[in-house]
């Protein structure tokens, strides 16, 4: 019974010591994550549409179209972003070569089983946004493996330029890029828009291959 | 400052529990050839810059059986935790994939095996030796992002020399202080966004008791 009982206080020794580091060191930015398509030429396209509203996911995972100044904020900073690379913004979405998603998840709730073409919520962006001829769902052209949870702004571009002169032609939407960027949001929505405009500039910053050579030329 | 200070009265504590039980209950029942070492133990790795801050996170325990007057095999466990922060930076995953965040990383170990030290000298008072352990290795290392976090839990080769020292306030007495200095080697393997550890190494010292 007392070999037992040394060997229990020897386990609980073992086991409970195990230092948590000092999570308060980490700094308050958003971790930033990018991923593209290796074979999309994004130097060609010359256009894109961005639309005038970002989805935002919340609690029960319904989707609002989040369009006040803080978002237009946003967008017009995407906006700088892509004309800073020489491309040029289209007012119609069918005559663009790119479309930008924005979408930020501040909801608790972990959302898992988005990514990989398995598009289940009609609330999201839908690929028929981009056109009617978009209506065999996402897909991406790269392996996928992220979820996404509270604090999180997801930027994705997707290609346009291989839209099916049919409409009845139904076909998959490749997402050529995908940004994602995660935090902890603070109380303070001044602070949480900070962050989030960091993030943006930080995606591109670490995307030097989204560049238009078309226009600038 | 005030983390250490609970780390240190909580092994303080633990330390006399297990001094009580075992000296105050058994040690009359212990033979004499049959000794314990409990101790506090400040670590460092080396060679490697995953979690490679020096700490004072850790404790270790071991017994021997005097088989000579100078040879002791027994058996001995350990468990350490160092830390590291590394500031923001972007990592290059692959090809297509680029990540910017800090993190802090965090290596927990846990060797455990056999032991055999030879005495070099003892008066009765001091009782220096060197010894030889090997045996296995559980790690957990992980590094935290601001949300998420990334760990391995690998199992590895263990093998270590030390050098110390066993000093007895008593002459012949059962209780004492002991002193060591160490260097190990684990052949753990963990693979963590751009940190890729192959073998770990580390140098540290121990401080405690004899009895």
């Amino acid at each position: 019974m007392k070999k037992l009982f040394y060997l229990a206080i020897g386990a609980v020794m073992l086991s409970s010591c195990e230092k948590d580091p000092d999570m308060n060191q980490l700094d308050s930015d958003f971790t930033v994550y990018t991923q593209y398509d290796e074979v999309a030429d994004f130097s060609s396209a010359s256009t894109y549409y961005l639309p005038d509203s970002i989805l935002t996911i919340g609690d029960g995972m319904k989707a609002i179209y989040w369009k006040d100044d803080n978002a237009q904020s946003l967008l017009a900073q995407v906006a700088s972003e892509m004309n800073l690379r020489d491309y040029q913004r289209s007012e119609k979405k069918e005559a663009a070569d790119l479309g930008i998603q924005l979408t930020y998840v501040e909801t608790n709730t972990q959302v898992t089983g988005w990514v990989g073409g398995g598009w289940g919520w009609d609330s999201w962006w839908s690929p028929s946004f981009w056109g009617p001829y978009w209506g065999g769902g996402w897909y991406y052209p790269y392996p996928v493996s992220y979820s996404y949870s509270t604090g999180t702004m997801v930027m994705e571009i997707v290609d346009l330029r291989n839209a099916p002169v049919d409409e009845t032609t139904q076909t998959q939407l490749p997402v050529i890029w995908q940004a994602v960027s995660s935090g902890l949001l603070s109380s303070s929505n001044h602070f949480n828009l900070q962050l989030v405009e960091r993030a943006i500039d930080q995606s591109f910053t670490q995307s030097p291959y989204i560049q238009n050579n078309v226009n600038n030329k | 400052m005030k983390t250490i200070y609970h780390f240190c009265r909580i092994s303080i504590l633990m330390m006399a529990l297990l001094v009580g039980f075992t000296v105050n209950s058994k040690a009359q029942h212990f033979p004499d050839e049959l000794h314990f070492n409990l101790d506090w133990q400040v670590n460092a790795p080396v060679g490697y810059d995953f979690a490679d801050k020096l700490s004072g996170w850790g404790m270790n325990f071991e017994f021997g059986y005097e088989v000579t007057d100078r040879w002791s095999l027994g058996a001995f466990a350990n468990f350490h935790t160092n830390h590291g922060y590394v500031g923001r930076e972007t990592i290059q995953l692959s090809p297509n994939e680029a990540l910017t965040t800090d993190q802090q990383h965090s290596s927990f170990q846990v060797p455990f095996g056999v032991l055999a030290s030879y005495s070099l000298y003892d008066n009765g008072y001091i009782q220096p030796y060197v010894a030889g352990k090997v045996g296995a290795m559980y790690e957990q290392n992980t590094t935290y992002l601001n949300t998420v976090s990334f760990y391995e839990r690998p199992w590895g080769f263990y093998v270590s020399p030390e050098i110390g020292i066993n000093i007895h306030p008593l002459k012949y007495g059962r209780f004492g202080f002991h002193v060591a200095v160490y260097y190990n080697y684990a052949t753990n393997k963990t693979n963590l966004l751009n940190y890729q550890e192959d073998g770990k190494n580390n140098i540290g010292f121990r401080v405690g008791i004899c009895f």
